[in-house]
């Protein structure tokens, strides 16, 4: 059907500019040795593994070190490091996508690994909680009040929307967490300044559960408020657009009830250009959640981004980026899926 | 013209607020229509025919001004009734519309079938199956080939999606059809077609049309008798053959004139002047300002009621009634 | 068209907003020299007399207790007599009204281009308190010429003299004396140098100098010469206070409202440069590509495509990391994702209006299509590009505020982005140095409002369902 193949299309689209980037993005680091120092760094790992292993058997210590050099040259013929870096583009390719990078220079888990994939893999998934959360939470306000004021044209309230969007818009997200956190937790003491559980967290899972809930209220007002401002506004555009349609009147015509001609005709109709909003929305989403983590010290993947441009950890930036353009092509693959359902006229 | 009176309306009114003044759109117009019978509202862009068509729906703008008048369909006057019961009894039930301009007038996210089946669906109570069934044939009976009814809108070309519209306005098996303009954004052979459909409906089904238009020429195809309007009045009104062929109100009759002869050595005329503003008409008659039999002291100064000119032909004019005749 | 514009209270409020900002621009422009960012601004040095993380000083306003602010006190003309033993008396007096509860946290003088001719002078510093008590604080000969030096004789010349009476016992000498005398009290030398600002200002009564003494005070510093034209330079009295200013001091002791006035011009500058160049890019692309079409407009097309779907900020922020965070790398990355916004809105733009039976006739005529483009389709898009121009700029500086926030900002540019990054840096928010943190916040959101209020402003001409009336 059209919808299959419309879909595998995009899939391969979006799949052909996660490539593009990734090649570029090799090929930056290769010109400007990063790529050496970072396959470097691994190597010395390695040689530092090798070393506390043979000194358990070999005990002089001419021969140790003469073992561990030999290692390492060995190490850094297998790794190519002896050869231009256009020669190791391809083996580059495949360190990025499986996270192949070696350890953080300074960073570490909870659990006392400094592998760049096991520190990546435990920040993803706070922040798809608290970007999915807070995305799917300004889309229903936004869609809500937008229907609302779209019956309300020209009203005060329309004006004033107006200006909290204008207002919305101009808020830099990561300067409303501060200020909220100089409110709420420095003069109000209502909220935690930040991290997701209290230290130590609690043990009883409903006591961990509201403990997060805690933690998690202000990043996620933070970034709701970043984007309703411009989700509300579009709503009200669209629908207001689309009440005018003529097959909104033929739908009254017809004798449908009011809430059919609201539902079927004017918000589902609706729904395809507010979900490019939410589409369009997404880079600055990731954005969002690198700085509101920041702000808010939430143990995810922008906190750890910004920790890792401040000690310049290469390898960990590079996953990084990596995994934010894969997680940036995904959730833009299915806000797609949703697209396509929603609007068969895209469909070939 | 058999049958007995579908549709009688006595001075409907239908004002918008606009900018500050009054729009009279609908200015006191009244006829009737039997059943079985095709009535056809013609006159020039902007003179209130659509605006009638939406009267006669209820399908009110928020800026509306003035509602009222007295029309009786089937001897119910349903401008008494409620909004509810008149959207559930009324609309689609007694009488239903094909709108201008089939292009918009679909939901461009459901598919055909489901759109014509609606009605029955929220309205008769159908079940959705058994709706769909019944729209399936509807389509069909329009000349549209199996499976349309999963098309969406955007895949089917103007002349198709104007059969679907008119499948669905028959759907429910209404009294009256309102026919706005329904061909006007058609080719000329997409417009035969439709036109022959509509007459073999009506005949096989004894429909009445009100067939709005400003295409005199396609009108005559169709109609049985005329209602002729001109700035919100019904200025003429009778059996078609009386009005096209002894046209008495002096806009009709400079209207027919103006139509080129194919074969004749006719110089081409047209009428002086340009349509009222709605917002401030002329006082008196509202053509008078463009008559070229303007009685001055009478027609500039006095609206003329309607005088019977016999077999059902009335006209709205000085020169057939008053003192002078 | 400017009428339509004018007409809603949303561009009437823009442009005011946007003249404010201009004129705040100019004045740090003018006022202030191109290099003060690097010069001064980033210089520790220059800021080492100010109160570190002082709050305003209008801050007194709404506290019982009044804190001391922060004074410098500069060089008056001096008073100038002739001794009757033949020597020239220059005296400079500097007067401060003390109306405070709270002591001084230091107090320094500073001398700076000493000059003489013969012998070298004396220079000496006291202080009339209001009680009607004075005492000499210090008193010191200047260095006298070295071999082979030759008249006039320059000293502290580069580096000022400095007298921090927090770290001179001879000043906690005469200060003892001075209350033995005056008061009849006895503390140490030592006593006094935990804080001798406390007996300075402090009143004697129940002998303890607890709190100060409010009043007039005055200061003399008193030049001994012994040629007419022996000079002193630069004489500085600076009294450490707990607030300073219109806006306070952040952590280096760097005055906020001075950071906060220049980052106006810089914000407009990298927003409307950026914005300027990138619509001029898109457009040019798309309508180039809309209307040429061919291989031009799908090399085009696939490219703005690409870049249009890129996440903006991870990638941003990796290739400045690896770039290095000048202005100008900022101001490049930013057009290079920026562009194909526009570009892909333009060329369906072009495309519409192609059809155009207007341009067919044009092009039948023989008109050439540059000439097609700039004469008739332009004119057409005009209205939408200057409204997406006005729209980007507030994008491009909140763009490089959050950059300068992650601390990937140009350094020598003082922006309020990176005032934030510091205080964010140093706990400002957890500190409560709400001074610090909303100052320049506020700035940011109210330029990003202005443009935002301009384009929306622009949205009825642009789009003619909109308006009203």
């Amino acid at each position: 059907m059209g919808l299959a193949r419309t879909l595998a299309i995009r899939a391969v689209n979006l799949i052909l500019v996660l490539l593009l980037v990734l090649f570029l993005v090799v090929v930056i680091i290769g010109a400007t040795g990063t790529s050496d120092k970072i396959l470097m760094s691994i190597v010395r790992q390695e040689v530092s593994t090798y070393r506390q292993a043979i000194s358990r058997t070999i005990t002089d210590p001419e021969a140790l070190e003469k073992a561990v050099e030999t290692y390492r040259q060995e190490l850094i013929k297998a790794y190519g490091l002896d050869k231009p870096w256009y020669t190791r583009i391809g083996d580059m390719f495949r360190r990025i996508i499986f996270l192949d990078l070696g350890v953080s220079k300074s960073l570490q888990t909870f659990s006392g690994s400094n592998k760049v994939v096991d520190l990546i893999m435990e920040r993803l998934p706070n922040t798809i909680l608290l970007v999915t959360t807070a995305t799917v939470l300004s889309f229903i306000i936004g869609l809500l009040v937008g229907v609302k004021l779209a019956t309300a044209i020209g009203s005060k309230l329309d004006r004033a929307l107006t200006y909290f969007s204008a207002i919305s818009y101009a808020l830099p997200t990561w300067w409303t967490g501060i200020i909220f956190i100089l409110i709420f937790y420095f003069y109000l003491r209502i909220f935690p300044p930040g991290g997701m559980y209290s230290i130590p967290p609690p043990e009883d899972a409903l006591a961990r559960f509201l403990d997060l809930l805690w933690h998690v209220t202000l990043p996620i007002i933070v970034l709701v408020l970043a984007t309703v401002g411009s989700n509300i506004y579009v709503t009200r555009t669209v629908v207001m657009n689309i009440a005018q349609e003529d097959f909104v009147l033929a739908a009254r015509a017809k004798g449908l009830p009011e809430r059919i001609v609201r539902w079927r005709y004017i918000a589902r109709v609706a729904a395809p250009p507010i979900l490019t909003q939410l589409i369009l929305g997404l880079a600055g989403s990731i954005g969002g959640a690198i700085l509101t983590e920041t702000v808010f010290g939430w143990p995810g993947m922008g906190l750890l981004f910004y920790q890792a441009i401040i000690s310049g950890d290469e390898a960990l930036i590079l996953g990084l980026v990596y995994v934010f353009t894969l997680v940036y092509v995904i959730a833009r693959f299915v806000l797609e899926i949703f697209y396509v359902m929603l609007d068969p006229r895209v469909r070939i | 013209m058999s049958g007995p009176q579908v549709l009688c309306v006595k001075k409907l009114f239908l004002h918008y607020r606009s900018g500050g003044s009054i729009v009279r759109a609908v200015d006191g117009i009244s006829f009737e229509l039997q059943s079985g019978c095709a009535i056809a509202l013609v006159g020039e862009s902007g003179c209130g025919k659509s605006s009638t068509a939406m009267a006669l729906m209820r399908l009110l703008p928020p800026n509306t001004a003035r509602y009222e008048g007295e029309v009786y369909m089937n001897g119910l006057d349903v401008m008494k009734l409620p909004e509810e019961e008149f959207r559930r009894n009324v609309r689609w039930r007694i009488i239903s519309i094909v709108f201008q301009g089939a292009m918009n007038a679909l939901n461009p996210v459901l598919k055909v079938g489901f759109q014509v089946a609606e009605p029955l669906i929220h309205n008769f109570g159908l079940k959705r199956k058994d709706a769909l069934a019944i729209a399936e044939e509807a389509l069909e009976e329009v000349g549209l080939p199996r499976g349309v009814s999963e098309r969406y809108p955007h895949e089917l070309s103007g002349g198709m999606k104007q059969r679907v519209c008119i499948a669905m306005a028959l759907v429910t098996k209404p009294k009256i059809v309102i026919l706005d303009e329904p061909t006007s954004a058609l080719d000329i052979i997409t417009q035969a077609n439709i036109i022959n459909l509509l007459k073999q409906l009506k005949q096989e089904r004894g429909l009445s049309y009100i067939f709005i238009t400003h295409d005199l020429a396609l009108s005559s195809e169709l109609a049985d008798s005329v209602a002729v309007m001109y700035a919100g009045k019904i200025v003429e009104r009778g059996p078609a053959d009386d009005v096209y062929l002894s046209p008495a109100h002096p806009y009709m009759k400079l209207l027919l004139n103006s139509i080129p002869r194919l074969r004749q050595d006719i110089p081409p005329s047209f009428i002086p002047g340009a349509p009222p503003d709605l917002r401030n008409p002329p006082s008196g008659c509202r053509f008078h300002p463009r008559c070229p039999y303007m009685i001055k002291g009478k027609c500039d100064v006095e609206e003329p009621p309607e005088f019977d000119i016999g077999g059902g032909h009335y006209v709205a004019c000085w020169l057939y009634g008053g003192e002078d005749a | 068209m400017l009428q339509v514009f004018f007409s809603s209270s949303v561009s009437k409020l823009g442009v005011a907003l946007l003249i404010v900002l201009l004129a705040f621009s100019i004045y740090a422009l003018v006022a202030f020299p191109p290099d003060y960012g690097k010069l001064v601004w980033n210089n520790p040095k220059a800021w080492e007399n100010y109160p570190k993380s002082a709050p305003p000083s209008w801050v007194n306003f709404f506290t019982q207790s009044k804190l001391f602010e922060h004074k410098i006190l500069e060089t008056r003309e001096p008073v100038v007599f002739r001794a009757p033993d033949g020597t020239i008396k220059k005296l400079y007096y500097f007067d401060l009204d003390y109306d405070t509860d709270e002591f001084p946290k230091f107090f320094s003088m500073s001398l700076r281009d000493v000059r003489y001719w013969k012998s070298p002078p004396i220079i000496a510093l006291k202080l009339l308190r209001p009680d009607g008590k004075a005492v000499e604080l210090t008193s010191f000969i200047v260095s006298s010429p070295r071999e082979g030096e030759k008249p006039p004789y320059l000293r502290y010349g580069e580096e000022p003299f400095i007298l921090k009476i927090d770290s001179d016992v001879n000043v906690w000498r005469s200060i003892s004396s001075f209350l033995k005398e005056s008061y009849g009290l006895s503390f140490s030398p030592s006593e006094i140098g935990r804080n001798p600002e406390r007996f300075i200002f402090g009143s004697p009564i129940e002998g303890n100098f607890s709190s100060p003494l409010k009043g007039r005070y005055r200061f003399e510093v008193s030049v001994t010469a012994y040629d007419d034209r022996d000079s002193v330079g630069d004489i500085s009295l600076i009294l450490g206070g707990s607030v300073y200013g219109l806006l306070g001091t952040d952590v280096i002791g760097r005055d906020i409202a001075i950071g906060v006035l220049l980052g106006f011009p810089t914000s407009l500058f990298i927003g409307i440069i950026t914005s300027v160049i990138v619509t001029l890019i898109g457009c040019l692309l798309g309508i180039i590509g809309g209307y040429f079409g061919g291989k031009i407009d799908e090399i085009t097309q696939r490219t703005s495509d690409i870049v249009y779907n890129l996440p903006l900020l991870p990638l941003t922020i990796f290739l400045i990391f690896l770039m290095g965070s000048s202005i100008w790398n900022i101001v490049l990355l930013l057009i290079i994702f920026g562009w194909p916004g526009l570009t892909i809105v333009t060329r369906s733009i072009t495309l519409q209006l192609k059809e155009a039976q207007y341009i067919e006739a044009a092009k039948s005529f023989g008109s050439s299509p540059w000439r097609i483009i700039f004469r008739h389709m332009l004119p057409q898009v005009m209205p939408f590009i200057v409204a997406q121009m006005i729209f980007y700029v507030p994008t491009f500086i909140l763009l490089e505020a959050a950059l300068s926030f992650l601390g990937l900002g140009d350094p020598s540019l003082p922006t309020w982005g990176q005032m934030l990054e510091l205080g964010f840096r140093n706990g400002a928010i957890y500190l409560g140095l709400w001074w610090w943190i909303i100052p320049p916040g506020v700035m940011i959101v109210l330029t990003a409002f202005t443009f935002v209020l301009i384009a929306l402003g622009m949205e009825p001409v642009v789009n003619p369902r909109l308006r009203t009336g």
